[in-house]
């Protein structure tokens, strides 16, 4: 009796499978709309692609937020004790930005690939576009609006 | 068992062709009805090489090695995999121990001879290919990796002379097609380098040597696209970890560019740095989409035509 040999990055199959988008819509709601969309939209897509690396993904994605404290926390040390001042304040805010742009594209690699795969084997992707505007010109102010604390908001955009 | 040999056949025989997913189907099939196939991991892993799916080939040519630590094949796919990962010592090791298993191999010196090349040893190299051309005379894959030395030499004549011989035994070495590609396009052939280009992709639309040739001659015909391919070439040249942090430090430059701008009250410089960054993300965006129709326009072409 013969089975279909399944190799090993490939994707597993999944009951989300109508849900998949292109790993570069998530990638850009990075970029345009922020972190409350675009994590969260990474890891479904890597559960209803089926990614083989899924739990890597939500390791990515924990990363991303808890280094994101992290450098919050050590950025506001470094202000409160004068360490650093004037242009450098806004500058140094450039490191979460580099950090959570890098976890994304960890995140798009990794699931371009199993997405060019799923491709191959007849998946059909969902449009990303709309839901990406949604999220960048009506999510990202709706919150904003809705959240005050500084903090939080970094975190999330 | 007679199935499986034959589906083995016909997976080597497409590989050798190029024709990459053809060779999963065949050898998925053989692992379905016996995963204990060491040849069949062997060839699989080679295979998934091709298709840069490194992570998957190792695991495929472990499970080889495993079931078969004495046998050609698997220390061959091993080889392969440190060759991609260049841990060139460690392929080194296997592909002698190839060669002890089997020391008339043409197959593996010229996988030896590969590696010496690209690992730099230009004089072993030149010794393994010899050895294995002299063992199979009629081994394209020999006779095309010889012609690809003599034309990293700059030996263009010899080169164009051996890799049309090999074309001549086989049209559809994919290979060869490729580096007779290369070779008129060197010698500022375009429209022959494109016929060869295209008639490789033909034969495999995924082959990533056929593509870069295509690439080469786009970039020569059409300067925008160029621009774009030569960028994209320097971004993709190396590893993903340095492809990623070019790319981010390409933002992180504009946007401590527009803070220091601001900062000095230069609200018209700001402007101006930010139109270039917009314009140059939508030429990023545009240009990748605009040369895949015009492959895949080309590619249809070529399709009707009954000479290919």
């Amino acid at each position: 009796m013969s089975s279909k040999y399944l190799i090993a990055d490939e994707p597993r199959p999944s009951t989300l499978g109508q849900h998949v988008v292109n790993p570069q819509w998530p990638m850009l709601a990075q970029m345009l709309a922020g972190t409350w969309l675009a994590l969260p939209w990474f890891v479904f897509n890597s559960f209803a692609i089926g990614s083989p690396n899924r739990n890597k993904d939500i390791g990515l994605a924990i990363a991303s937020v808890a280094g994101s404290i992290a450098l919050l926390y050590a950025l506001d040390y470094l202000i409160a004790t004068n360490t650093i001042s004037g242009i450098w304040i806004p500058l140094s805010f450039l490191t979460i930005v580099a950090l959570r742009l890098y976890i994304a594209y960890l995140l798009f690699f990794s699931q371009s690939t199993v997405f060019e795969l799923w491709q191959y084997y007849g998946g059909v992707e969902k449009n990303g576009m709309i839901f990406l505007i949604l999220g960048s010109f009506l999510g990202r102010p709706f919150l904003s609006s809705q959240i005050t604390n500084d903090f939080l908001r970094l975190i999330l955009f | 068992m007679m199935n499986q040999e034959r589906l083995f056949k016909l997976a080597a025989d497409a590989l050798a062709r190029g024709q990459t997913d053809e060779a999963f189907d065949y050898l998925t099939q053989i692992l379905g009805e016996d995963s204990d196939s060491a040849e069949a991991h062997a060839l699989l892993s080679m295979a998934l090489i091709r298709k840069k799916r490194i992570y998957a080939a190792g695991i495929e040519a472990k499970r080889a090695l495993e079931l078969e630590p004495e046998s050609f094949f698997p220390h061959i796919a091993v080889a392969s995999i440190e060759i991609a990962t260049r841990n060139f010592s460690s392929a080194e090791k296997h592909l002698h121990v190839a060669l002890s298993i089997d020391p008339d191999s043409a197959f593996a010196r010229e996988k030896l001879a590969r590696l010496y090349f690209i690992w730099d040893k230009k004089k072993e190299a030149k010794e393994q290919i010899t050895i294995a051309c002299e063992l199979d005379p009629d081994d394209l894959d020999c006779m095309t990796t010889k012609s690809r030395f003599l034309y990293a030499e700059g030996d263009n004549k010899n080169a164009e002379l051996i890799v049309r011989e090999a074309l001549e035994t086989n049209p559809e070495h994919l290979d060869s097609l490729v580096l007779l590609g290369e070779i008129l396009l060197a010698n500022g052939d375009i429209e022959s380098a494109k016929e060869n280009a295209i008639w490789a992709l033909q034969l495999d639309p995924n082959d990533e040597s056929a593509l870069q040739l295509l690439v080469s001659i786009k970039a020569r015909q059409s300067f925008l696209l160029g621009l774009w391919w030569r960028f994209q070439t320097f971004i993709s040249s190396g590893s993903r970890t340095r492809a990623i942090v070019l790319l981010i430090g390409m933002f992180l430059l504009y946007r401590a560019s527009t803070i220091v701008l601001e900062e000095n009250k230069l609200s018209e410089w700001t402007s101006f740095v930010s139109a270039i960054w917009i314009a140059f993300c939508i030429y990023t965006w545009v240009a990748p989409s605009i040369f895949r129709r015009k492959l895949m326009n080309e590619l249809k072409q070529v399709e009707l035509k009954t000479s290919f």
